[in-house]
């Protein structure tokens, strides 16, 4: 049990929820303006009230929590969980007001997907919302990609040594620079260079499958930002289907897989060590993983004849799995063709690459190549020990940035994070199987939830029980902040209310 | 050309070429696995 905190502990992890309130409420200003260019008046209106509102309530808890009280990893911790919750309810003001969710609880659903880069939606008629709440819904994606904490350290804390464990408390622990302002400023330098050159390549792409001008730019930016934040919202609700293109898939593939590098990767690669690329342990287990699975998903279909022809095998097997396995979500095939018609091999196989996900520190979800690197190199250690005399000494070594030994405590955090993405992944697919779906079902949209990655078999709907959708947005929010920040937040919450013992 | 001025194209052409390094990575490993699904197409099919 943690020492009880006190009021000034409360006070400043508001101040500090009250400071990421605020950057969030600013980017309200992006679909104001694209409301206002796209004469969406009536957008303009419930976009402004929304930024009146949540503004206000970021100053009023940055007041609230004044305090002289320096952060400790415990804030740093709980704020990183509380200020999602926070920002979940008051980022879902617009969408509310749009008229387009059946109830408030459908719209926190659709920010947590979005903030947290998972891709389910429940919004209705998706075909016709206006330009700037789409604008909203991907910009969202976009920013809960690299992150709201990274957002707000950008802008508004300047303070380093609280902004690290701002930081690390939302599931971020890389520093590319020693301090963790500038590594903010980088985090989002990759991001906005990739934005450019993606959001390029997807308008020209648009305009080469006949979409007119303007249309086409909007649909390469929120596609780019979606394939990047491997978040997998699109404007259409036939998602990637609707565009009917093996140049939009071929371009999307590239920006989701590099979408799910670590940022330190891109750092890497982009400061002169580009030989970083092929021997990181992330990327080496990205492949391992990536080519094992493309054989079992392959051989699953094959076995069914769902694919007769072979371009249509390799463009829907390798897109779907490689949109898993990044935990982006982008889908060209029907959800209820995945239930009926692939199979449970081919099925399991996007589980398991919905489960393992794509980089530690990258806008994906899962429980990360790192952590699988590790496990398997420490599994491959365990079996040489039985092996060898018992007083041979060993040494397990791994490329992260350069050679590192394998430590039992990493091999410990490793496994422990595994064991609570797998904890979560079968208590929501319990949670499914309660609710009324079949088994393969509950697995697949849980999976997807726990990894943060967006596919549907068909679940997520508006209709499906509320409870069912409480126990989603709980394992979205606990997978992308893998779990030490939410486990630190009830430890916090119970000590907070418990009596004072002896 | 000033020093500032030569290290910011340094650091361009750095830019550049990592995201060259990064998009092969990704067409190579996308070969590999499309000559993957080949071989099981040609044994299974």
């Amino acid at each position: 049990m943690i020492v009880k905190p006190t009021i000034d502990d409360a006070k400043l992890i508001l101040s500090y929820t009250g400071k990421v309130v605020i950057g969030v409420s600013l980017l309200l200003l992006v679909p104001m303006a694209t409301a206002a260019a796209a004469a969406e008046w009536d957008a303009l209106v419930y976009f402004t009230l929304s930024l009146g509102l949540s503004l206000s309530s970021g100053f009023l808890l940055s007041i609230a929590g004044v305090t002289d009280r320096r952060p400790t990893w415990m804030h740093g911790m709980v704020t990183g969980a509380f200020s999602w919750i926070v920002v979940m309810a008051i980022a879902a003001l617009p969408y509310w007001f749009s008229g387009n969710y059946l109830s408030y609880l459908d719209a926190m659903f659709d920010i947590m997907s979005g903030f947290t880069t998972t891709g389910l939606v429940l919004i209705q008629d998706l075909d016709h919302v206006a330009v700037s709440l789409n604008m909203w819904r991907h910009l969202l994606t976009f920013v809960g990609g690299q992150g709201m904490i990274v957002l707000a350290l950008t802008f508004l804390v300047k303070d380093s040594g609280g902004g690290y464990k701002l930081y690390v408390g939302e599931g971020k622990d890389e520093r590319l620079f020693p301090s963790v302002f500038h590594t903010a400023k980088a985090i989002w330098k990759i991001s906005l260079i990739y934005l450019a050159v993606g959001t390029l390549a997807l308008w020209g792409a648009g305009l080469a499958i006949g979409l007119p001008l303007a249309p086409a730019f909007l649909h390469a930016l929120w596609i780019y930002m979606a394939a990047w934040s491997t978040g997998g919202f699109a404007p259409m609700s036939q998602n990637l289907l609707y565009y009917h293109s093996g140049l939009y898939e071929t371009i999307t593939v590239v920006f989701f897989i590099l979408g799910s590098f670590n940022f330190a990767l891109h750092h890497a690669v982009w400061s002169g060590d580009r030989k970083e690329v092929y021997r990181n342990i992330e990327t080496v287990s990205f492949a391992t993983t990536m080519s094992a699975l493309t054989l079992v998903t392959a051989w699953g279909l094959m076995k069914l004849h769902v694919y007769p022809d072979f371009m249509a095998l390799v463009r829907k097997a390798f897109y779907q799995l490689a949109s898993a396995h990044t935990t982006t979500g982008f889908m060209s095939v029907y959800p209820r063709q995945l239930a009926i018609e692939w199979g449970d091999l081919a099925l399991g196989a996007m589980i398991l690459a919905m489960l393992i996900g794509g980089s530690a520190c990258s806008t994906a979800g899962g429980f990360k190549g790192l952590r699988m690197g590790m496990l398997w190199k420490a599994i491959v250690q365990e079996t040489r020990k039985m092996l060898k005399p018992s007083s041979a000494v060993f040494s397990q070594r791994f490329h992260y940035h350069g050679e590192r030994s394998l430590t039992e405590a990493q091999v410990r955090s490793a496994a422990l994070i595994v064991l609570m993405y797998m904890a979560i992944f079968l208590f929501a697919t319990m949670a499914g199987t309660a609710a009324g779906y079949p088994f393969l079902d509950a697995a697949f949209e849980s999976a997807s939830v726990t990894g943060n990655v967006g596919f549907s078999i068909g679940v997520t709907q508006a209709g499906m029980p509320s409870f069912l959708k409480v126990v989603y947005i709980f394992n979205m929010w606990a997978g992308r902040l893998e779990f030490m920040a939410v486990l630190a937040f009830f430890a916090f919450v119970g000590s907070f209310f418990r009596r004072k013992t002896a | 050309m000033s020093p500032a001025t030569r290290a910011r194209a340094m650091r361009a052409r750095g830019t550049l070429w990592g995201m060259v390094a990064e998009t092969f990575y990704v067409f190579a490993l996308s070969s590999f696995c499309v000559a993957l699904a080949a071989l099981v197409y040609v044994l299974a099919g």
